[in-house]
């Protein structure tokens, strides 16, 4: 549950300690999530990890199990940072080949436990209303979308949930750094005129994995009204 | 004969799968100069052009390569343009899917499946929308699926790359749009003659009973939201996604 906490930078703080939280940014730590540890899907040389090797490590070390998956999703870089469409599809590729290994081992510990249990994907909004400077984000986090729902028709027969939260201008989540002119675009063109606060971000995760199967194959968009 | 694409280009990507034919039938009988692109299938081009010319008075122009390769696609398009001189319209049909658990799926089966419907847009489209650009003028429908919106078990990967495929053609509106250039996508549900003769009979029943207009969905039904879509009678459409379900999604 999100509660106020002087000891997270942002002064929130989420428990998630029965979660296998997944994510490459260093940044994860400004959310103030309290878990057992962060796994990573790439090395910090960029290579793909053998996501059973990670997930079993983790569950070493776990002592309240694992009932629910959170996975932050890298934002791919704008296009001009690629040199040319086979660039980019190649990266998109590699980054949606590593969320699916990290999605097949979570499936695969989750179904067969017991009770409630969900799996959460963070992502961007590009892949739903298209970014004309970043077509290699728009399909990369396209393609997360169309995967989760999928899987969540798949996966209801386990009780198992998955859910993705799209998200706008959130810096402590880190969009990648070279797009940073469109986030800030984004903000300007944001409803509510701000970023989204982290603490908007983690009652999304927590009303997610509380919500049992009643909420799966959903894309919640925190975007402070930017897609309406 | 109809005339709404009367003195205009187009060319269908995949020309030869069930969605191909129809729409590339479709096209010339709406006074299109239809060119065809087909990856193995001769005999099936062979007897789309033989239909072409008997509906439509001539023999269209067919242009064989693997537009998963990015310099096959690229020497496809400047083939295609160096021999039509402009293409007004380009129709993309092409796709595969695989099916199975995520729990049965390996690594290989992302690339592959990305590869066969989100790269061949891709290669595709991004030469195009250039050459598009260029001339001020153009419209492109890529042929997604239903299954990129809202899912279908046991096909994650199919429909990743089906709604990669729209994320990517909503961007390349947004890019493209102030050239004179739109772009949009067709959700349809599985076809018959298509997808749906691989599914099983109990499920495919199930699908049309479910299905509000009770009846699958045929090729032919995306032969008028397409012309639509690539015609002058939609200038201010680019960056939709037009469902093709009979009532089965409604949101």
């Amino acid at each position: 549950m999100v509660s106020d906490s002087l000891d997270s930078p942002v002064g929130n703080c989420i428990s998630l300690e029965n979660t296998w939280l997944v994510s490459n940014k260093p940044s994860i730590s400004n959310l103030g999530i309290k878990t057992v540890s962060v796994s990573r899907y790439f090395s910090e040389d960029h290579e793909p990890l053998d996501m059973e090797v990670v997930l079993d490590s983790y569950v070493k070390r776990s002592e309240s199990g694992v009932q629910h998956a959170l996975i932050f999703c890298d934002s791919l870089s704008a296009d001009d940072a690629y040199e040319g469409h086979v660039a980019w599809l190649a990266d998109v590729d590699r980054h949606t080949t590593q969320i699916f290994c990290t999605l097949q081992v979570a499936v695969k510990k989750l179904a067969a436990e017991k009770g409630q249990k969900s799996i959460t994907l963070v992502s961007d909004i590009f892949g739903i209303g298209g970014v004309s400077s970043s077509k290699a984000a728009s399909a990369y986090s396209g393609a997360l979308i169309g995967m989760i729902k999928s899987l969540a028709k798949e996966m209801s027969r386990y009780d198992l949930s998955i859910n993705l939260i799209a998200v706008g201008a959130l810096p402590e989540v880190g969009i990648d750094s070279r797009l940073n002119s469109a986030q800030e675009k984004l903000v300007k063109m944001t409803k509510l005129g701000s970023q989204v606060s982290p603490r908007a971000l983690l009652s999304a995760i927590s009303f997610l994995q509380s919500s049992g199967m009643s909420v799966t194959g959903q894309v919640i968009c925190l975007d402070g009204g930017l897609l309406i | 004969m109809s005339t709404s694409l009367l003195g205009k280009r187009v060319l269908v990507v995949g020309a030869t799968g069930y969605i191909g034919q129809a729409l590339a039938l479709g096209a010339a009988k709406e006074g299109a100069e239809v060119l065809l692109h087909y990856f193995s299938n001769g005999a099936a081009v062979e007897q789309l052009c033989t239909q072409i010319y008997e509906t439509a008075g001539y023999q269209p122009r067919a242009f064989q390569g693997d537009v998963s390769e990015p310099e096959e696609a690229e020497r496809l398009i400047h083939s295609v343009w160096r021999a039509a001189g402009k293409i007004d319209v380009l129709i993309n049909c092409v796709g595969h899917a695989v099916d199975n658990s995520i729990v049965f799926l390996k690594p290989e089966d992302v690339s592959t499946t990305l590869k066969s419907n989100l790269a061949t847009v891709v290669n595709v489209c991004e030469p195009m929308s250039i050459r598009m650009c260029e001339q001020g003028a153009g419209s492109i429908v890529n042929v997604s699926s239903i299954t990129g919106l809202v899912g279908q078990p046991m096909r994650s990967l199919y429909g990743a790359g089906k709604a990669a495929v729209i994320a990517y053609s909503k961007a390349l509106a947004r890019q493209v749009a102030q050239q004179g250039v739109r772009v949009n996508c067709l959700a349809p549900q599985v076809v018959e003659g298509g997808l749906a003769d691989s599914m099983k009979g109990m499920v495919k029943a199930l699908m049309e009973e479910n299905t509000p207009i009770k009846s699958v969905c045929h090729a032919n039904d995306l032969v008028a939201p397409a012309i639509m879509l690539a015609g002058d009678g939609a200038p201010f459409i680019t960056g939709e996604v037009i469902n093709i379900t009979g009532g089965l999604v409604t949101w």
